[in-house]
This record gives structure tokens, sequence and C-alpha cells, in this order.
């Protein structure tokens, strides 16, 4: 498993990792090349939020009435974009995606508990029970 | 190795594992006040519009910007370390954990030039906040509940910010063992790996602060 089909296969594909994963061929596919890659990636995206934090007229709050999309609709994307983020930050820079299977379920099935705990915030901070 | 990875290496994910819940904790703190604040919230937007030592200059984000290119760059700049690690390469080991360590230093200096302008400058502390806060008919007011803005931005950033100069800490020590030869002499650069791990785990903290404080 070569430098060069890491990078021609590209970061979205998730079957050819999975498959260095299960042969345990995981300490030297992270070429200079695929780095580079990821931080164009993750500039990409920063830059993408601040061009809707910052347009004006595109985001619609207290501040802005006007704005084209509803604030929630924003909220909705900056959350998406930031697990974005942590996805081809925890994936590639920290190398978990090329790690074997039961590695990578050790570190994020504990992470439910953080879903569990945000959900039940949200349900009691919007109104249900007060 | 049922997990394919070392035992120090295993033991570094289990360490951020905790860290990741600590932080969350606060996270979640935060996302619970601001939903449930009422009537109304400090707008990040007028918080963070200033530029350290530039006076009346209006630039919301752009500060923070800088400082969210700084880190994610020394996040990079520590793959390339571990990378050259890999191929045995004391000179590119040393070379890019510099780097690093400069990122490191640059964030923070940011970091306190962006808490002095809020603290003396604007006179925000963790027991008076002096932004408005937009209430839902688009007037700006007063309001008491402001407070827990600067006191969950000044815990959590702060915490964030500790971790930051811990990194740097740990970064000097790895880039001092280098120059020793310390792992040339072992053989391997994993003390470099790991390291990285924690590095890139400050970043991606950095990532969900930078979304939640400054973005919503």
């Amino acid at each position: 498993m070569s430098e060069n089909t890491a990078i021609a296969h590209g970061a979205h594909e998730e079957s050819h990792s999975l498959e260095i994963a299960e042969h345990g061929v995981h300490h030297f596919d992270t070429s200079k090349a695929l780095i580079w890659r990821i931080f164009v990636v993750l500039l990409i995206i920063t830059v993408l939020e601040f061009i809707i934090a910052l347009t004006p007229g595109l985001r619609q709050s207290e501040l802005h009435p006007n704005g084209l999309i509803p604030n929630t609709a924003v909220v909705g994307i900056f959350l998406g974009l930031t697990v974005l983020k942590a996805f081809y930050i925890v994936g590639y820079f920290m190398h978990l995606k090329m790690e074997r299977i039961n590695m990578i379920y050790t570190v994020l099935l504990p992470l439910l508990f953080i879903m569990y705990l945000i959900t039940l915030l949200i349900i009691e901070g919007t109104g249900s029970f007060r | 190795m049922p997990l394919g990875v070392s035992y120090g290496k295993m033991m570094m994910w289990f360490f951020l594992l905790s860290d990741a819940f600590t932080f969350s904790t606060l996270l979640v703190a935060y996302g619970y006040f601001r939903i449930t604040a009422q009537p109304g919230w400090v707008s990040p937007e007028l918080v963070f519009e200033g530029i350290p030592w530039i006076e009346g200059l209006k630039a919301p984000l752009v500060f923070v910007g800088i400082m969210t290119f700084i880190l994610i760059f020394s996040s990079v700049t520590m793959v390339l370390a571990v990378e050259a690690g890999h191929r045995m390469d004391q000179k590119g080991v040393k070379k890019f954990m510099l780097f690093t360590i400069i990122g490191g230093a640059m964030f923070l200096t940011c970091q306190a030039l962006e808490w002095t302008h809020l603290i003396i400058k604007e006179g925000m502390t963790m027991s008076y906040n002096p932004f408005l806060a937009i209430m839902p008919n688009g007037n700006p007011q007063h309001l008491h509940a402001s407070i827990l803005f600067g006191q969950l931005f000044f815990t959590i950033t702060g915490f964030h910010g500790f971790h930051v100069f811990s990194g740097v800490v740990i970064n000097t020590i790895m880039y001092r063992k280098t120059s020793n030869g310390d792992f040339q002499r072992r053989g391997h650069y994993e003390m470099i790996e790991k390291v990285g791990l924690y590095w890139h785990f400050v970043d991606l903290v950095w990532v969900f602060v930078f979304t939640l404080f400054y973005l919503i």
C-alpha cells in the first residue's frame, strides 16, 4: 500500500483505509503530500465558516432580522463543518483512521456518552420541562 | 497488542478521551446556558469585533481567525515532525518541533493579547460584562445574566490555553531530547507521535471552542 495510492484514492474514501487497517500496515502511510492536502481541506472549511459568519445579510439573527438563512440553519451548518474538521484532524493528523478497527471503536464509542449528555440538556434546555 | 498500538500510545489515547470528557462538560455547560438564556444573550459579533491595540477598528473575528490559522498550522508542522521521525530524520524532527513550539507560543501570545484587550480595555471580567445583550425585539440591553458569558469564556479558553501551555512545555522537552539524540539511540521516534497526539487534541478542542464561542 504505497503513499501514492493513498493520495490517489483521496481523503474521502473510507474503504481504502479500512483495508490498510485490516492488513495491519499502519505506520508509513502519512505522506507529506497527504498532510498538506488535509491542511488545505481544513483551511478551506475554516474560510467557508468565515464567509458564512461575515457576509452581511446572510445570517438571520437578532442583530440582522432580515438575514437570508435562519439562525438555526446557520448554527447547524457551523456544527456540521466543525465535526467535519474534527474528522480530518482525528482521522488523519491523529492517524486514527488508519488504526485497527478495535482501536477506532475504543476511542469513538465512549463519545456516545457526550452525545447523550448533549441530547438530555437540549431536551431540558429547550423548555419541555420548564 | 489487541488494539494494534503500543502501550504508551494507547494510554495517551485514553488520557485524551478523559480530557475530551472534561472539555465536553465545560462546552456542554456553555451550550446549555446559551440555549436557556432568557431573554437574550451577548452577541459574539459585538464582543469579538476589536483587534487588540488597534483603536477604533471594527473587524469581527479577524484576530481569532489569525489564532485559528496559527494553531492549525502548528498541527501541520507537528505531523511533519512525526513523518520525519518515521524516516529517522533527526534534523527534520528538530526543525518541525521548533516550528510547532513557535506556533504554540504565538497562539499563547495572541490569547494573552485578547484577554488583556477584553479585561483591561473592554472591562469584561468574571464578575462584570459590559457588552449589551440583544433582546428578541432587537434592542440591545444590559443583562445581569451576561456575566455568564465572561465566566464561561475565561474558564473555557483559559482551560484550553493552559493545555496549549502544557503542550509547548512538553514539546520543548521533546525538542531537547531530539537534539540530544535520545530517540536516535532508542531507534524510534514514538515519543514524538505521542506528544503529537496531545498537540492535535489541543488543536481539536480549539476547533470546537472557536465554533461555539466565536461563530455561533
